[in-house]
């Protein structure tokens, strides 16, 4: 046993070490520009003053389900940790083959078809891993949400970014001309910060395009707001990802589900493409088992679901109202957001909401003059808008003083 | 039903559908899945579950009343939860003594080790690990396709440091478990701190990372952990679990602790928002309550002579461990023990090559549940329970 005998795993060589080293903190500042804030909260450096998270505030920032996953899903959770809490204890490992089973089943797919993922973040990262090299990068919206672009830099692989259209959509004319060659095209639908989704057909079109002229491109469909959306035309992807192994589609447990902190997502897709993620993914190491068990009550009763649905809807329909009236325009949101033209600065709108109490999103810095506003209950968007009438005042004034200023004579 | 830790007591009793899940979910320890010759599923949910190195009693109740408070806030980022992650992390550094910039979160310390794998290995840079030791590292490798140096324990199944030493030129990660799993083996901080100076020497720009999973069951006096060794030295990271003595195996948080340069590169590969509310709110309430991780220490080191002591009689050596398991040596294959053991609802450790030939990973359930266990190692052995067991009943 003393004599040394080295068992080796070995081979080809994978050189990602040089960039790492290459990496400074700008390159960390970058990704985090780069990204939405929802993937920001996993990133943030600590600051160094023990600053408690506990807030009274409105928290409209985060495109969060208010209400949570509903009682039957805590229930569920509390009845898996046990009465003495001894099921927190357990590895759960098992229980991911029902979990893809079940999630397989819900798309009319099987086990083989889904991989779960810690939020569909992970299915964002391991997308971009997978099929993303120092030759063939992503190509995203800009701006969309950023973890694709985000893991793609950090691996030193190429990100093109394109602009959207006037209406703020993702620009899929331009995204087609954009794929040649490319590892991995990104789409958000409905998109991420601006709200707005494209028709199935409009979509499936494109995406047949794509196949048509990349044949070695993936196409990833974030559809994690695809709940949310209520136009007739929107479809979701996942029949065109079970027939075509370059194409899959991310769903999230963290905006109609409710379950933002609890970090559940999946991705659907083709068995090959699906088994590629798995392999580099290895054994779930990362989702708990309260999470999961969460997912799977949850994913279980629609009627909740359709409820939840509906009441965003009646917030959304009021909200876009309350701003229309006071004489500012959106975007037509398919999702738990809304994306105002407050013709003022965002960042100092933003600021003046929260002296005021009420936190809203980061919006992007390609259109600075636009307010990413999370929808809250009913209740709390009634407070927020005497807040958002303040704060607008505010910033109208600031804005008019400052034109007063530049254009006053003298000096 | 409100969700207070009263429900939680006096609640009703789960759904039978759910009870179901349970039952089936309960059934399997993590390792099993990994696993070379994986355990049998027991045949019921009375099953002692002696296998996965978990805790049998889960998280301390402050911690579980934490978990359930935290359940209303299920549908926050835990950049918005409170306890959010900026709570945890700065908890971590208050205990540590650390800077919160020192400290990477993640999804159980699994998280740490793989990323920790991906990043500081690879290009032409090894890693070095012993064998048999905690199998992340080698998983890791062998996904990316790179060289990964396993150096076997020596002949008391402690882990060869020269030997490890001498294979880290040009290495760029390390892999140190202490206490080792599955051998239970620690070695003394003289001896690590050795050794890591030699392996900076040998590979300054390795990542040395110390796998301190199993650090609060250690009873030895003598034990140091390396983390104010990590918090100064360039290079070094040592990664510690919820999942053991926390009893959060299943709630799936860690953490990474050490200088900041490597802190930092292992945070730009985290998951998004990894830890989940739950975890995050059991692990801000055990770190405030470190009188439970002492009462645990103790009734795992009782329940551990007593199992230790039971094989001793019986005729079989074990490690002096320092861990929530024993690592036995049976003589004899461990399929052949354990498949006997499950028969009997006793669900023991998988295979550990090069080691299962001849020996067995148990890990260390109740007390009663130990009781039960040795009265069956006793039949499937073939000794004579009582008297082995006698000298500490």
């Amino acid at each position: 046993m003393s004599a040394m005998s080295m068992r080796m795993t070995s081979a080809m060589s994978v050189s990602r070490r040089s960039f790492v080293k290459s990496m400074g903190t700008g390159a960390a500042a970058l990704l985090v520009g780069a990204r939405g804030r929802e993937a920001w909260a996993g990133t943030q450096s600590a600051t160094s003053a023990f600053v408690p998270s506990a807030t009274s505030d409105l928290l409209l920032s985060s495109n969060e389900n208010p209400l949570g996953p509903g009682q039957h899903v805590l229930e569920a959770m509390q009845g898996i940790l046990g009465e003495s809490g001894a099921g927190a204890g357990r590895y759960f490992f098992a229980q991911q083959a029902k979990m893809r089973e079940v999630l397989g089943a819900a798309h009319g797919a099987r086990e083989s078809n889904v991989v779960v993922g810690a939020g569909s973040s992970e299915i964002l990262l391991i997308a971009a891993d997978v099929f993303t090299t120092p030759d063939r990068g992503v190509v995203t919206p800009d701006p969309t949400f950023g973890t694709c672009a985000g893991r793609a830099a950090l691996l030193g692989h190429p990100v093109e970014r394109i602009g959207l259209d006037a209406a703020l959509r993702v620009d899929l004319q331009r995204m087609v001309s954009a794929a040649k060659g490319a590892g991995l095209v990104y789409l958000c639908n409905p998109n991420n910060p601006t709200a707005t989704a494209w028709s199935g057909p409009d979509m499936r079109a494109a995406i047949l395009e794509m196949l048509k002229i990349s044949p070695e491109t993936t196409i990833l469909v974030d559809e994690a707001y695809y709940e949310y959306a209520t136009d007739p035309s929107y479809a979701t992807m996942i029949p065109l990802a079970l027939e075509n192994p370059r194409v899959m589609v991310a769903r999230t447990f963290s905006k109609a589900y409710g379950m933002a902190g609890l970090r559940l997502g999946y991705g659907v897709s083709h068995e090959d493409t699906i088994k590629k993620m798995s392999d580099w993914r290895g054994m779930d190491m990362f989702t708990s088992v309260p999470g999961r068990v969460g997912a799977v009550v949850a994913l279980g009763n629609k009627p909740y679901l359709a409820k939840e649905v509906e009441r965003n809807e009646v917030v959304r329909r009021a909200t876009r109202k309350f701003f229309h009236d006071a004489g500012y325009e959106d975007t037509d949101s398919q999702a738990n957001f809304v994306y105002i033209d407050i013709r003022s600065s965002n960042e100092d709108f933003k600021k003046a909401c929260r002296e005021r109490g009420v936190r809203i999103g980061g919006g992007s810095k390609l259109y600075p003059k636009r307010a990413r506003i999370s929808l809250g209950t009913m209740e709390e968007m009634e407070r927020a808008f005497g807040v958002f009438e303040d704060a607008l005042k505010e910033v109208k004034q600031e804005l008019e003083a400052l034109l007063e200023q530049t254009h006053a004579p003298g000096e | 039903m409100p969700l207070t830790r009263r429900a939680l007591f006096r609640g009703p009793r789960p759904e039978p559908t759910l009870s179901a899940l349970a039952t089936m979910i309960a059934a399997r320890g993590h390792e099993e899945s990994l696993a070379v010759g994986a355990a049998p599923a027991p045949p019921n949910a009375d099953a002692i579950r002696i296998s996965g190195n978990e805790n049998p009693l889960g998280p301390g109740p402050r911690a579980l009343e934490a978990v359930i408070a935290a359940l209303e806030q299920s549908g926050r980022y835990p950049l918005n939860s409170h306890p959010g992650g900026t709570d945890l992390t700065a908890a971590i550094a208050e205990r540590f003594d650390a800077d919160p910039e020192q400290i990477v979160v993640g999804a159980g310390s699994s998280e740490i080790l793989r990323n920790a794998v991906r990043v500081f290995a690879g290009g032409g840079r090894h890693v070095v690990t012993a064998d048999p030791s905690y199998g992340s590292p080698v998983t890791e490798s062998t996904k990316l396709g790179y060289t990964c140096l396993q150096v076997p324990v020596d002949s008391e199944l402690r882990l060869d440091l020269d030997g490890m030493t001498s294979r880290a030129r040009g290495a760029g990660f390390v892999y140190l478990c202490n206490p080792n799993n599955p051998t239970a083996t620690i070695h003394p901080p003289a001896a690590l701190e050795n050794f890591i100076v030699a392996i900076r020497r040998a590979a300054p720009e390795a990542l040395i990372l110390v796998d301190e999973a199993y650090h609060d069951y250690v009873t030895d006096p003598g034990h140091r952990s390396m983390i104010p060794l990590a918090l100064s030295e360039p290079n070094v990271v040592v990664a510690r679990t919820f999942s053991k003595a926390y009893g959060m195996a299943g709630l799936r948080l860690g953490f990474g602790i050490g200088h900041r340069d490597a802190v930092e590169t292992l945070r730009r590969y985290k998951l998004s928002a990894n830890a989940n509310v739950l975890a995050i709110a059991a692990g801000v309430a055990s770190l405030r309550d470190p009188g439970h991780i002492e009462r645990e220490r103790e009734r795992n080191r009782e329940a551990r002579t007593f199992t230790r002591v039971f094989f001793d009689k019986a005729g079989y050596r074990s490690t002096e461990s320092q861990t929530n398991f024993l690592f036995v040596e049976l003589r004899r294959p461990a399929k052949g023990f354990r498949d006997a053991c499950g028969k009997r609802n006793v669900v023991v450790g998988r295979d550990f090559p090069p080691m299962e030939k001849i020996h067995c990973r148990i890990s260390i359930g109740t007390m009663e549940e130990m009781r039960r266990a040795c009265d069956v190692f006793a039949e499937v052995l073939d000794v004579a329970a009582t008297d082995a067991a006698g000298g500490v009943q």
